[in-house]
């Protein structure tokens, strides 16, 4: 066994104990600046219970990701997802069991949407930016076709998303049911990348695309597969996402949140365009974010600063990372022992 | 000619790549209105020759003297300010913009882009070389002939005075040929100094009045083109020393293993041969030649045209490299490592395993019990020195190591049949003879290899037969009794142009 060393450990889990610098010195800061813990555990679990729907838009976005793709379109997918499922719950909200038609055709929509992503890459193979810049204005466009006008919002929806994302857990503070969904489907994201056949697939597709296409895989079925399997996750998210605000949704619900989670897989160390990392980076970096966001709006920063910071810590993080590849390249190039003693003289 | 100045003077250059001198003390002059071929075989040192002169690598000695200057490396800008461009195998044009506007890129015409002055260049150009080529058409829609014919225009543009064409006439059709003949010559009478590499004696004998001979990164001889013959160059370019060991093989040769009918796809055709259970069969040819090619269509990863591949006697229908492996047993490890043959990124396990995770998995689960087993089977029987099969990633292995987990990887599928595409290239010299027995072990358990390979010892030292490739078809086959370098480049530089 090679002896793992501190630096190794330390390069994984920067990313936490950049999380737990954060956590403190806001705690620091709440003290002097507003007179109140951060530490608190309503605050600590409010927090937790409002980002569980990103990370679990995260697990797509992080197969997506480690497969060597990326996707644009998340957004207005899940706004899509977001719509038809409040208009095929209509009216029948007090129904039973109709809930489970809601929920599923909510998750079929965003797997068949996802996947058409992925077929249009698989097809084409170019660069999935582009599939997906186009693919996120029709989505865009046939939710407001669909609702009959922008700015929609539905409210009392069925009391099943209230109850799958955003019920109290009563004995652990502001800790909602959402978050419970968030652990389930990171535990299943992480099991199928690190122990099934399918998951060292999803590396080796970001990996080295050539080299699979060799082994006899399909890379454009892999391809699609992987979208396929995140639009899944996107679905759920919404669901949890519905939940979490109470059984209402408005057609913004879900736009402009793929960058945040991406921003927070990248942070985390999730390669975008494959190459490496876990669901549990994607976890930190996305839980590193929504602390700097909600503890600076806890804090009363401008709104505006916000995003100058996220933006800062982002590049910074990006900085780091190049860095280090470029160290650990240059390493690789070096020859170990001394000059002959011939060059020495001369 | 004695008189003439030297428009370019290379004087003893050397130049060292890890573990390999690719050129000692090379001293060549090219003269102004000649043209001058430079000939080698695979690795002889020629590119490395050219790119010396470019100033893409800078020489670890020697001395270039271009216009009465003498430096000891070039750089790119340097070489272009004397003049000096070279026309690779691989175009360096700009495949959206037009014909004139390739010639004339990185000229300052006027403050803004100016059309129709680019237009008039490029049809002077065009016209002097009595070609006719529309100079708006853009590149991508010209043929590979006239862009070509843009590549030299864009050089004679820039006053060039010293042009290297390396392999020129590889993707040229006969006609094209001529028309590029007709070109240099008339380049030569302007007062070009004209480089020509090419691995078509033919085409030698038939446009240059000089050549040069390397091998093995060693200079060997200049000639007058008209005073030399066919077998007298060839007996230069081999005449190699052969100083490689290999190590002894007690193996059977049985029944036909895999056989070839009329395989044709990829830009190679009518492909035949057989090979045999227990045999090392070395497949060589000049790089560019189909080996590769033909062995990804037998390997299901390109399309066949048309033909057959019979696997222990019965016709095998192989679709992709899924049925090539798990149905017909035949295995390939491909000649670009890095980039086809692992994941870089990855443990050596998870590589080695990589093919058979369907036979390891269990409802979608990898069983990581049977993945350590067969990785340590592998890595043990490899020998692949690492700390630790689990954690190291094959990006920190040597070459030669990771050469090994691609090997193993290959192997894990159980074949019977492997294809080794350039088993040896850039690892080490202990690593070879690792891979020579590697290849032995598997010969006298009975398996069928098959060995692509550019390097002659090699070839010579470890094949049982030898199937030689000439352009894109078979040239010919050699049994042992027969093996002679002579015989094998002659064959394999029998020139001929695609269709």
């Amino acid at each position: 066994m090679q002896k793992k060393k501190f630096k190794d450990y330390l390069r994984e889990y920067m990313m936490v104990l950049v999380l737990i610098l954060v956590l403190i010195i806001f705690e620091i800061l709440g003290q002097t600046m507003v007179g109140r813990n951060f530490f608190d555990i309503s605050n600590l679990t409010t927090l937790i219970s409002q980002k569980a729907y990103l990370v679990i838009v995260g697990v797509g976005i992080t197969f997506i990701m480690l497969g060597g793709a990326m996707d644009l379109s998340t957004g207005y997918l899940l706004s899509t997802v977001g719509m038809v499922m409040a208009l095929v719950d209509g009216n029948k909200s007090g129904d039973g069991t109709f809930f489970l038609l809601t929920f599923l055709v909510g998750i079929a929509l965003a797997v068949v949407l996802s996947g058409f992503n992925g077929v249009m890459y698989s097809w084409l193979a170019v660069f999935p930016f582009i599939i997906t810049l186009a693919t996120q204005y029709i989505f865009q466009g046939a939710t407001y076709l669909l609702t009959g006008g922008q700015n929609k919002t539905f409210s009392k929806l069925n009391p099943a998303f209230k109850g799958l994302g955003g019920t109290p857990i009563s004995f652990l503070g502001n800790l909602k049911t959402g978050v419970i969904v968030m652990v389930i489907m990171v535990i299943i994201g992480s099991i199928i990348l690190n122990k099934t056949h399918f998951g060292r697939n999803v590396y080796a597709l970001g990996s080295n695309p050539d080299a699979v296409a060799l082994s006899g895989v399909s890379v454009a079925k892999m391809r699609i597969a992987v979208f396929a399997l995140a639009g899944l996750f996107f679905g759920i998210a919404q669901i949890i996402n519905i939940g979490n605000k109470g059984g209402s949704v408005q057609q913004s619900f879900g736009v402009g949140d793929e960058f945040t989670v991406m921003a927070g897989a990248m942070l985390g160390g999730v390669k975008m365009g494959g190459g490496g990392g876990k669901i549990s980076n994607m976890v930190v970096g996305v839980y590193l974010i929504g602390v700097l966001d909600y503890g600076m709006k806890y804090l009363n920063f401008n709104q505006y600063w916000i995003y100058v910071v996220l933006g800062i810590v982002l590049l910074a993080a990006i900085v780091l990372d190049t860095l280090q590849t470029r160290a650990a390249i240059n390493a690789a190039k070096k020859v170990s022992g001394k000059p002959p003693k011939e060059a020495q003289a001369a | 000619m004695t008189e003439k100045v030297p428009a370019l003077s290379l004087k003893g250059i050397r130049k060292v790549f890890p573990g390999v001198v690719a050129l000692d003390n090379v001293s060549i002059d090219f003269y102004p209105g000649e043209v001058h071929a430079l000939i080698g075989e695979n690795g002889a040192g020629k590119s490395t020759f050219i790119k010396a002169i470019t100033g893409a690598h800078a020489p670890d000695g020697g001395t270039i003297t271009v216009d009465g200057e003498t430096y000891t490396a070039m750089t790119p800008a340097l070489s272009r300010q004397h003049g000096i461009e070279c026309i690779y195998q691989e175009f360096n044009l700009i495949d959206v913009l037009s014909a004139a506007e390739n010639i004339c890129y990185g000229e300052k015409l006027g403050r803004f882009v100016n059309q129709r002055k680019m237009n008039e260049i490029a049809k002077k150009i065009f016209d002097d070389f009595g070609v006719d080529i529309n100079p708006s058409t853009l590149v991508r829609d010209l043929t590979p002939g006239h862009m070509q014919i843009v590549e030299i225009a864009k050089a004679v543009s820039k006053n060039c005075k010293i042009l290297i064409l390396d392999e020129p006439t590889a993707p040229l059709s006969v006609a094209e040929v001529e028309i590029l003949f007709k070109i240099v010559n008339q380049l030569r009478d302007k007062g070009v100094a004209i480089i020509f590499i090419s691995h078509r004696l033919d085409e030698v004998f038939e446009l240059t009045d000089r050549v040069s001979i390397l091998r093995d990164g060693v200079y060997i001889t200049t000639l007058m083109t008209k005073e030399t013959n066919r077998a007298e160059l060839i007996k230069y370019m081999v005449g190699r020393e052969m100083t490689a060991t290999f190590p002894p093989r007690n193996a059977q040769i049985g029944d036909v293993a895999l056989e070839l009918k009329y395989l044709t796809g990829n830009k190679v055709k009518n492909i035949s041969f057989k090979a045999h259970h227990g045999e090392v069969l070395g497949v060589s040819g000049l790089v560019g030649a189909g080996r590769t090619e033909i062995m990804k269509v037998v390997f299901g990863a390109e399309k066949k045209q048309w033909g057959e591949v019979y696997v222990n006697g019965k016709k095998a229908d192989i679709h992709s490299p899924k049925d090539a492996m798990h149905k017909y047993g035949i295995c390939l490890i491909p000649e670009d490592r890095k980039r086809e043959g692992c994941f870089l990124m990855e443990t050596i396990s998870w590589n080695i395993v990589y093919n058979v995770l369907g036979k390891i998995s269990h409802a979608g689960f990898v069983n990581k019990k049977k993945e350590r087993e067969i990785a340590e089977f592998y890595g043990k029987a490899m020998r692949i020195k690492a700390p630790n099969l689990d954690k190291t990633k094959v990006m920190t292995l040597s070459g030669g190591n990771q050469q090994k987990v691609v090997v193993g990887k290959a192997l894990a599928t159980q074949s019977d049949i492997i294809i080794f595409d350039e088993p040896t290239r850039g690892i080490d010299v202990g690593a070879k003879y690792e891979i020579y027995e590697l290849m032995n072990q598997m010969a006298e358990e009975g398996k069928c290899v098959i060995m692509v390979t550019s390097d002659m010892e090699e070839l010579l030292g470890m094949s049982d037969r030898i199937v030689v490739f000439g352009e894109r078809c078979l040239a010919g086959e050699l049994t042992k009794d027969q093996f002679s370098q002579e015989t094998i480049l002659d064959m394999a530089s029998t020139g001929g142009a695609t269709e």
